[in-house]
């Protein structure tokens, strides 16, 4: 298979090209005929002039150079073959025929050998990738509506796990290749060169390509911060040629969430009365149960806290460039309005990237600033609003004109002790304001041809304000009642200040030997800084001047690294990558704060090899592997290798000063051994593409808090690198694409398997829970690390059946409170009692298998295309359900309950209802485990693109492109899950730093559903 | 040429561009272990931070006091947190989390101590203007006296136990060492201590002092028996001049008399602007302000949890007429609470009770045991007590006369009669040894109730089963060691837990 891979659709092209110019194409050469001069414009998809693409005769040493205009001018004899190249597009070769003009229009690359793949430190071509490297094209990304641009990267590539939630403004969960270690698992997102802990302020138009890297060979450039996988980026520039403009707007609205079904207040009063009656037959029911003033009411909460929501956004983008600078200015506006009461989302965000050469000096910059503003979703107590308009009483009217603030509370009396979520969301609001910062300048230097050297300055600065604000509520010596207005403040600032410098050198030996060399030194340095403040007024005023009483705290973090990378490849055919980095973080111990991550790739191209035979249904085959070594420091934290003093002692109210724990010098990076092996397959004259992986990260040195003997009389925890997990699985990549004439296809389907084992924690450490994240039901936590076992899988009682008789009861093991009518748990150790020892993994919340299927179709002016996510195998914990069903404090509750189990109803799944829960039913059991598989329609669009004729039509020469559409998100999801939503998102509350949420993975509290939504959309480029 | 200089200036820049000075930072918060101390307010601070354990949960915050005195027979009840009722009934486990906080609470003490006596160096380097010879003697030894009162309080309750001293350990900890290895620390500690502590005349309020050390020195010697050594020191602390006995003994018992001329040792305990549920020590987390003791809302039945009472025959040991039973005890008709104004009842003292707790309750001036946690301080080691101890001492060396006449400095501020006299004869003859050994066992226990006295005396005098039938000989000896402690650590099994548990 000799012919370039590109050919068939050079020839399309060429044949589109001549039909459109009214020209018959002869398949024949023509005869020798002397040079003539050929002329012609070279644009891309959008008509829009490309300069600077390269042309040459194939054959000879003959070339030229478009010009700013996209123009050429090239000697050529018909028959001659003329070759059109240009990085980022696809190449095309055209034939001189009769005509001296040839027009090129040049499509982008789609996932061909020539694609160029933004990588670490540098760029290659698909056909050199010898790493698992995955990416992601701008216009998939812009597709969906979305104020996070991360969130529209699901389902787009294999190995990447995007974990939406539907709270506005709120950053999903992310994670390549599963999890490697148990403590930070957040991946690395590179902008532009310059390494950041979020994109969450980027916005979707801005991002050009995005690129997940997954294995050693790519990751363990960046050394201690590659284990988790990095996602780099590279944002949209300008291009020589005419100024274009371009706006996009669209407008959606987001439609009211299922709701789950719960009682109303006939139904409630009979099962409250049940409850309390069967806890004490003599106890007085409460006085509102038979007050005709509630029995008259039945309120459904849920419906009082959702709503129909909306996202709008404006985008208005201005891009090119002369000779020897380019540019690109954009600014957004995008708003979006949650599902739930006052919970909204307001981000302005203004960008400009330019670049500037003279001779061998090239200087540019990447600037992007954002506000937004958030009111998130807020907890009352560490309970959600779903949470608590599941257990409201319904007989409850949602005002109350004699409280404080107008909204009803339940009192003692009532027994339920839920909040009144519609005050909770009313009077507990919080505002998030946030500015971001994230820029950075270059400087280029050709030293000589093939060496350059490049400066790369990054400044990435947040500032995070947080305000809440609790209203006063409830009356005095009510159950649930706040006399004054209570405030928080915290100010976040976090600023880092990148700065690294490289050589590149770049040449070619004997013609087929190409080789770079990178070396680099790169520095990175980290402050942030908070003031926080809490205060209380009894005056009616919104803000508080004075008053307060709070905390500052400054944290740095600096790291160091080198870089040396070799990249070598004969014709493209063999192809070998080495690279080391050294690398050094403050957050370790002195006595290992260097690293070293070595890696090694090599990749062999089969089909250019001459025993591949060219007739065959193969037309490119690729096998590759690489080996590596790559760091996490992300779960050492700041100074938690050292002991220090802290203040906070005190002893006749003057401060005492204590050590915090045993200092550990020794603390240094997680290290993950990542062994990938891929093929890449083209088939079928290049119709289908087909890579595969294989993958098996081992983790060891992992950072687990040793808690000290009591003895050692330190109370913190000493981290210390002694855990091991490994995390191993597949990943696979089909594509199909039909290209027609007027009617164009192509589907796309990635899917991934992630399998992981914790291989060992510590050798006094048995299991770790969640000890300062509030993952418990009753007391009980629900997901556990221990050796030999899943990560955070779910740990709590088997469940069997239930006590029918008394007999049932004695015949079993001895189970505290239990009475007919109660659960059965399983005696899992068989000791014939039943209590915390007889706990067991009762769930996994890890998928088995993550897709994404993508189809894209057009048809002369339209387009459509559809993306379906999903996953399969995973368990989800439904802790709504401890309300719904659990009965272990008397609140509203789900239909279930209707079939609870009474003498008479002698029901073999709902338990009976008994106010305190004697036999604690409640408890963290596989009753609350359900199937987290689903399938869902993620997006769906149809678009058209008005015709020049009618642009024309409409303003003469100034509209190149102005396309409509409509799409839907979410509109349909297949699962067998009972929640709100089978996505469950990282968790709710104030977003932290690090934000990392693993052992809530798959604990659903009450998640802020995603929602359905219908959008409208318009994109002018003039 | 130009090329080549612009490729020099570029691999220079890229070879100098990192400085590994950056990698070496410390925590803003905190103050770095490692060049510690710098000024005399760290040095003070650390010093403050190795009493501040004295105020947490595990020890005179809370269960200390409940520990001791439910083990004794001064009290009765069957109210209170299953922990805590295990200490009554014996029925403690390895899993007792009172156990775990007295034990973890001494630890952190010691901890502390130890970490400001590793510094010795750093401090003795520091010039004379920064901290002079006479504070860093007087540091040292408080540090020494609170490490030797922590182990103190370990050794006697768990015999042989982990023994550090110094801070340079793994998190894992040390194995157990034995209980005499932990005396022979305790009592070179409290000798130097007594060396390079202030006198009390001279020392801040609820600091060690020479008298403390000494004091401590002489309760340790007197456990051990070794009597002579216990009478070289009681009679320094006598000598000194620094105590005298309060004339009212109530003084010992009130806020407003805090550190007076009887106390030898107090743990301090304050209200801050009145926020005394916010800074009590809930959980044993012993860290922020543990400034406020639980002792009066847990003991007392004017609104307090009641969850003691005094024993029958703790109240019936008290002569006719001695003071110290209304001081230490409401009776029903008693008055209390702001100005007196308030009346006890029957009722609330418990129906078959005979009196309640005065002793530490912030009754004695408010109108409830709980307008919050109490800010009385806990009196460790008083002078009355260092006179009876004197008088345990003198009495086993033989030294009758001066025996008596140490009990009758304790009579004479009770007002009542002496020992010797005729009167008291007729109950208390001190005729001989014996005679006086069993005055001193009554007069420590009317004059120490309620003060963690009564348990250990009666288990160090070899009578406990007589008095206490829970009691199991052969294992209540010690505590169990706690759970956590065995489960943490590599070294240590299930052999290493004490006898009987």
């Amino acid at each position: 298979m000799k012919t370039p891979i590109i050919g068939w659709r050079s020839f399309l092209l060429l044949g589109v090209l001549l039909w459109q110019c009214g020209f018959y194409l002869s398949a024949a050469p023509l005869p020798n005929m002397q040079q003539v001069e050929v002329t012609g414009t070279v644009t891309d998809s959008e008509n829009v002039p490309l300069p600077g693409v390269n042309i040459i005769v194939v054959g000879t040493t003959r070339g030229v150079v478009t010009d700013f205009d996209g123009k050429y001018s090239i000697a050529a004899s018909p028959g001659d073959v003329l070759q059109f190249t240009y990085i980022g597009m696809q190449s095309q070769q055209l034939t001189v025929g009769e005509s001296t003009t040839i027009n090129v229009t040049l499509q982008g690359d789609s996932n061909t050998l020539d694609e160029v793949v933004v990588v670490g430190y540098g760029t290659q071509s698909r056909a050199k990738v010898t790493g698992a490297v995955s990416t992601v094209k701008a216009e998939d990304i812009s597709s969906i509506p979305s104020v996070n641009a991360v969130q529209a990267l699901q389902g787009r590539a294999s190995g990447l796990t995007v974990i939406n939630n539907g709270s506005p403004g709120t950053s999903p969960t992310v994670r390549i290749r599963g999890i490697g270690t148990l403590e930070n698992n957040n991946p690395v997102y590179v902008v532009d060169g310059i390494i950041v802990d979020d994109i969450a302020n980027l916005s979707a138009g801005n991002i050009e390509s995005v690129s997940v890297l997954k294995d050693a060979s790519t990751t363990s450039v960046y050394g201690s911060l590659g284990a988790n996988g990095v996602v780099v980026i590279k944002t949209k520039t300008g291009r020589k040629g005419a100024t274009t403009f371009d706006f996009n707007t669209y407008y959606g609205v987001q439609f009211k969430p299922k709701e789950l079904d719960v009682l109303n207040t006939d139904q409630y009063i009979d099962y409250a009365s049940d409850m309390i009656l069967n806890a004490d037959p003599g106890a007085t029911l409460p006085a509102v149960f038979t007050d005709p003033d509630f029995t008259s009411n039945n309120v459904n909460y849920q419906d009082a806290i959702f709503q129909s929501g909306s996202i709008n956004n404006y985008e208005l983008s201005a891009s090119g460039g002369g000779e020897h600078a380019r540019f690109r200015v954009s600014g957004e506006y995008q708003t979006q309005d949650g599902i739930v009461l006052n919970t909204d989302f307001d981000k302005y965000t203004f960008r400009l990237n330019s670049e500037f050469n003279k001779g061998i000096f090239t200087l540019g910059e990447s600037l992007g600033l954002t506000y937004s503003e958030q009111d998130p979703l807020i907890l009352a107590f560490s309970v959600s609003p779903m949470e608590n308009a599941i257990r409201m009483a319904p007989y409850l009217p949602i005002r109350d004109a004699n409280n404080i603030g107008g909204y009803s509370e339940l009192t003692a009396d009532d027994i339920n002790t839920a909040r009144n979520p519609v005050r909770t969301l009313n009077r507990e609001t919080q505002v998030n304001k946030r500015i971001d910062l994230i820029g950075n300048i270059y400087g280029l230097v050709d030293i000589f041809e093939g060496l350059q050297y490049k400066a790369n300055v990054g400044l990435n600065f947040f500032d995070n304000k947080f305000k809440k604000t609790e209203l006063p509520y409830g009356s005095q010596g009510g159950l649930h009642n706040q006399a004054i207005t209570r405030f928080s403040y915290v100010d976040l600032r976090s600023k880092t200040v990148t700065f690294n410098n490289s050589l590149r050198y770049t040449t070619t030996l004997a013609e087929n030997h190409h080789i770079e060399v990178l070396a680099l030194a790169e520095q990175r340095k980290t402050e942030i800084t908070s003031l926080s403040g809490v205060g209380t007024t009894d005056l009616g005023i919104n803000d508080l001047a004075s008053g307060l009483s709070g905390g500052a705290g400054t944290t740095e973090e600096n790291r160091i690294g080198y870089l040396g990378r070799l990249n070598y490849d004969f014709a493209e055919k063999y192809i070998l990558a080495a690279s080391v980095r050294r690398d050094a973080s403050s957050r370790f111990g002195s006595n290992k704060r260097w690293g070293t991550f070595p890696a090694l790739a090599a990749g062999w191209v089969v089909s250019e090899e001459d025993f591949f035979g060219e007739d065959t249904v193969i037309d490119y085959l690729k096998l590759r592997a690489s080996w590596g070594l790559a760091g996490n420091d992300k779960s050492a934290g700041n100074y938690n290798f050292e002991s220090s003093l802290l203040a906070n002692f005190f002893y006749g109210n003057t401060p005492g000063l204590a050590t915090n724990r045993v200092s550990n010098p020794d603390l240094g990076w997680e290290e993950t051994e990542i062994t990938n092996i891929g093929v890449d397959m083209y088939l079928l004259d290049n119709a289908i593409t087909f890579s595969a992986e294989y993958y098996n990260n081992t983790s060891n040195d992992l950072i687990v808090a040793l808690p000290p003997a009591a003895s050692v009389g330190v109370p913190n925890a000493t981290p210390t690198n002694i855990g091991g997990m490994t995390t191993k699985g597949f990943e696979f990549n089909l594509g199909y694409a039909n290209q027609g004439t007027e009617f164009n296809w192509s589907a796309n389907l990635n899917l991934s398997t992630t399998d992981n084992e914790v291989t060992q924690l510590a050798p006094n450490v048995e299991q770790l829970f969640n000890g300062n994240k509030p993952n418990v039901l009753g007391n009980n936590t629900i997901s556990r690390i221990a050796e030999n076992e899943s990560l955070w899988h779910f740990y709590g009682w088997q469940t069997d059946g239930i006590f029918q008789n008394q007999g049932e009861v004695d015949a079993h093991a001895t189970q505290a409170g239990a009475a007919p009518g109660d659960i059965r748990f399983r005696d899992v150790n068989g000791d014939g009692v039943i209590n915390d020892d007889d706990r067991t993994v009762i769930g996994n919340p890890f998928p088995k298998v993550t897709y994404g299927l993508s189809l894209d179709a057009d048809y002369k002016n339209f387009d459509v295309s559809l993306l379906f996510t999903g996953v399969s195998g995973n368990d989800i914990f439904n802790a709504s359900r401890y309300y719904l069903d659990g009965a272990a404090q008397l609140s509203n509750a789900g239909t279930a309950v209707l079939n609870r189990w009474t003498p008479t109803n002698p029901s073999t799944t709902q338990p009976r209802a008994v106010l305190n829960d004697p036999n604690n039913n409640a408890r963290v059991s596989d009753r609350y485990v359900e199937d987290g598989s689903y399938f869902r329609l993620k997006n769906i669009s149809l678009g058209y693109n008005l015709p020049p004729s009618v642009l024309n039509v409409i303003a003469a020469d100034t509209i190149s492109k102005c396309r409509v559409y409509m799409s839907a998100q979410n509109l349909f999801t297949i699962t067998d899950y009972s929640g709100y939503d089978p996505e469950i998102g990282p968790s709710l509350g104030i977003a932290s730093v690090t934000g990392d949420q693993n052992s809530e993975l798959g604990v659903d509290r009450g998640q802020y559903p995603q929602s359905k939504s219908l959008v409208v959309g318009l994109q002018i480029t003039f | 040429m130009k090329k080549y200089i612009l490729l020099l200036f570029a691999v220079a820049f890229l070879a100098d561009s990192c400085k590994t000075d950056d990698l070496e930072l410390s925590n803003g918060t905190g103050i770095s272990s490692q060049t510690f101390p710098q000024t005399l307010a760290e040095l003070q601070g650390a010093i403050n931070g190795t009493y501040s354990p004295l105020q947490s949960q595990g020890l005179y915050g809370r269960y200390l006091f409940y520990m001791y005195d439910y083990m004794g027979d001064d009290c009765q009840t069957q109210r209170g947190t299953p922990d805590l009722l295990d200490f009554i009934n014996y029925t403690f486990t390895p899993s007792n989390n009172d156990i775990y906080l007295y034990w973890k609470n001494c630890y952190n003490g010691i901890s502390r101590a130890n970490f400001i006596l590793d510094q010795q160096g750093n401090i003795d380097a520091l010039e004379e203007s920064v901290i002079s010879k006479e504070l860093k003697d007087k540091f040292e030894g408080e540090a020494r006296f609170l490490r030797a009162f922590y182990y103190f309080l370990l050794v006697e309750r768990f015999g042989d136990i982990p023994l550090y001293t110094t801070t340079d350990v793994s998190p894992n900890g040390l194995s157990k060492s034995l209980k005499e290895d932990v005396y022979a620390l305790i009592i070179g500690d409290l000798t130097i201590a007594s060396e390079k502590l202030r006198l009390k005349s001279v020392e801040e309020a609820g600091r060690a002092t020479q008298g403390a050390a000494l004091a401590l020195l002489g309760k340790v010697s007197l456990y051990r028996n070794e009597y002579a050594a216990a009478k070289t020191a009681f009679d320094k602390v006598i000598s000194s001049g620094q105590y005298t006995l309060t004339a009212d003994y109530f003084d010992n018992f009130k806020v407003e008399t805090e550190n007076n001329s009887e106390s030898v040792f107090e743990v301090q305990f304050e209200y801050d602007n009145g926020n005394a549920w916010g800074y009590a020590d809930w959980g044993g987390q012993d860290n922020g302000h543990s400034e406020t003791s639980f002792r009066s809302p847990e003991y007392g039945a004017l609104g307090g949890w009641h969850n003691n009472d005094p024993s029958e025959e703790l109240v019936a040991e008290y002569e006719d007429g001695d003071p110290r039973r209304d001081a230490n005890f409401y009776f029903p008709g008693d008055s209390y609470g702001a100005g007196g104004a308030l009346t006890v009842t029957q009722e609330q003292i418990g129906e078959g009770i005979t009196a309640a707790w005065r002793k530490y309750q912030l009754s004695y001036k408010g109108n409830t045991d709980l307008p919050g946690l109490s800010d009385i301080n806990h009196r460790v080691i008083r002078y009355a007590d260092v006179l009876l101890m004197a008088a345990e001492v003198e009495n086993q060396l033989g030294n009758s006369t001066a025996a008596i006449a140490l009990l009758n400095q304790v009579r004479d501020r009770a007002m009542m009669s002496n020992y010797g006299t005729p009167e008291m004869d007729a109950t208390y003859p001190v005729g001989s040894q014996e005679e006086i050994f069993t005055a001193i066992v009554h007069e420590r226990r009317v004059e120490l109730a309620g003060e963690q006295s009564r348990f250990p005396d009666l288990l160090r005098w070899g009578m406990i089963t007589d008095f206490v039938p829970n009691f199991q000989s052969g294992k209540h000896e010690l505590l169990p060691i706690p759970q956590t402690e065995i489960d943490t650590k590599l070294e240590m099994g299930s052999d290493d837990q004490n006898p009987g548990y």
